[in-house]
């Protein structure tokens, strides 16, 4: 045996781990070799230096100190409260195959300076009429339940998202541009275009079809479980056509931020003006995620904010929008590390 | 480690969503948790945010846990990940080429904050924390995969089969890693030990 081949068994000869051969031929070599006798010496005493290296106390009030960790609202679902208010609503398809018209407007987008982010003209907010069908209204949870009431007319700004809900639930509901968004303003009659998952209405003339598009997520441990309704239809005039989106590109932004509070700070008031239109959080362990919709030429805005506020992005694909694509919604993806 | 037993009625009843059993998990592995992001990180205060982190991690997916290991194999690596994504954190925010730059923490910083021993002589104690010190150091400035494996066997006396679930390699890459972490250690000491 030679002192390198003796050298390679040190941890396994102090751990009793060598076959009884082995061992008489290397404490034979070391019988001789002084040079590996010391090797060993040294090596065995910073062994058991690290053996006897002290536990350190941590400090007092540790356990409040998790507490007091665990009771901060996760950042994301202070977003989604604050945006959305998480309501949970389920359109049995029956129900609306069977009779009608329906729906409740994917709303989240919300009262904000829509019109001064999307650069194109965006087209005046709706103006559609919709009611509800009775059990269709019986399976939406969380909302008090609203007497009947004819034709309301409701300005869209005054509206929170549950609350419209409701509304839509128990009344016929008609809704009407709003100046406010500072939209496109030559015909604030002009039907809009209402996005929602996977669904664009554009304007047609004729009368409709409606496709009930009911998305109903189901989340796991650490997910919340987000509302997702898309139903559309029409009534009377204007009229709108539904028209599936072909699909759908997810970009995925990694959003790295060293102030975790502030950004979202940020983040929230972007999204605001973007104009959300569903809000998914994906809690993992080591990230925290949010999937929202947006205009495909709204992602180039986004991005330029992000970097404007130095919160480093990464997409992962090429954020180019084609032309064609510019009105097409997409799906981003935020996932938030503070590394 | 002791006996899991007693663990797997206190993880059941946190899983039931008990505040007093998961208030009993912590208190029993803090220490453990923070001693272990201690020495993986050199600093006391990164290792009390990480070793909380832990807990709070650990509360967040403690419905998820199946029982497949060891609480404290899972505690170990929720500690052993989060540690070593600090440590890249911590690199990349002193843009520094080594992995622990900052002044290595000594035992005079700490004396206040440890556990008082048995004193043994004094001129023993202070030949033994300069050792240690120096260890310290020569342990901060190997790689973290080292590191690791010398800090869960050489310090907190794991077994090859903990380590290796900790980490998730095999035993015997947990061994060839820590005789040649041990190795290193060994020559960067050389000469400056004695």
């Amino acid at each position: 045996m030679n002192c390198l081949e003796a050298r390679d068994l040190f941890s396994r000869y102090l751990e009793n781990e060598l076959d009884l051969k082995t061992k008489q031929i290397f404490d034979a070599h070391l019988a001789i070799c002084t040079s590996c006798a010391k090797e060993l010496a040294e090596f065995k005493e910073i062994l058991a230096s690290l053996k006897d290296t002290p536990e350190v106390e941590p400090p007092p009030y540790f356990l409040q100190a998790v507490h007091a960790r665990l009771e901060k609202e996760p950042a994301f679902s202070r977003i989604l409260k604050k945006l959305f208010v998480p309501f949970y609503i389920k359109i049995p398809m029956e129900a609306i195959a069977v009779t009608v018209t329906v729906i409740i407007v994917v709303v989240l987008v919300q009262k904000s300076q829509i019109g001064k982010i999307t650069p194109i003209g965006m087209p005046a907010y709706t103006h559609y009429e919709s009611y509800t069908q009775r059990t269709a209204a019986q399976e939406i949870r969380g909302t008090a339940p609203r007497p009947e009431s004819t034709s309301q007319q409701l300005a869209f700004s005054e509206i929170h998202p549950r609350e419209m809900v409701s509304q839509v639930a128990g009344a016929d509901l008609q809704m009407r541009s709003q100046q406010q968004y500072g939209l496109s303003a030559t015909e604030s009659q002009a039907p809009a275009k209402l996005y929602s998952q996977g669904a664009v209405l554009a304007e047609k003339t004729q009368s409709l079809d409606y496709e009930a598009v009911p998305l109903k997520r189901e989340y796991g441990e650490g997910k919340k479980e987000i509302a997702v309704v898309a139903a559309l239809k029409v009534t009377s005039s204007p009229s709108f056509d539904l028209v599936k989106a072909k699909s759908i590109t997810e970009k995925e932004i990694i959003l790295k931020t060293q102030d975790l509070n502030q950004d979202i700070a940020r983040l929230e008031v972007l999204l605001k003006d973007l104009g959300i239109t569903y809000v998914e959080i994906n809690y993992q362990p080591v990230k925290e995620s949010f999937t929202f919709s947006i205009l495909a030429n709204q992602l180039d805005v986004l991005l330029s904010r992000l970097k404007d506020w130095q919160i480093i992005s990464f997409p992962t694909k090429d954020t180019a929008v084609k032309e064609e694509t510019a009105l097409q919604p997409i799906s981003v993806k935020l996932t938030l590390t503070t590394q | 480690m002791e006996a899991p037993n007693g663990d797997i009625s206190l993880i059941q009843q946190c899983q039931q969503g008990s505040t007093e059993a998961f208030d009993a998990l912590v208190l029993k592995y803090h220490k453990k948790v923070f001693n272990v992001a201690y020495r993986l990180l050199n600093n006391y205060d990164e290792a009390n945010d990480v070793a909380q982190e832990v807990f709070v991690r650990a509360f967040r997916s403690i419905k998820g846990f199946k029982f497949k290991a060891q609480i404290f194999t899972w505690l170990y690596r929720i500690a052993v990940n989060l540690s070593k994504n600090r440590i890249k954190v911590l690199a990349r925010e002193r843009k520094s080429t080594t992995s622990l730059d900052d002044p290595v923490a000594t035992e005079d910083g700490e004396v206040k904050r440890q556990v008082a021993g048995d004193d043994p002589l004094p001129a023993d104690d202070l030949i033994n924390k300069e050792k240690r010190e120096l260890i310290s150091q020569a342990l901060a400035s190997l790689a973290d995969e080292f590191r690791t494996v010398v800090v869960l066997r050489d310090i907190e006396g794991l077994a090859y089969e903990e380590i290796a679930a900790i980490i998730k390699v095999n035993i015997g890459t947990v061994k060839s890693r820590l005789h040649r972490a041990r190795m290193l250690l060994k020559e960067k000491l050389q000469g400056v030990y004695r």
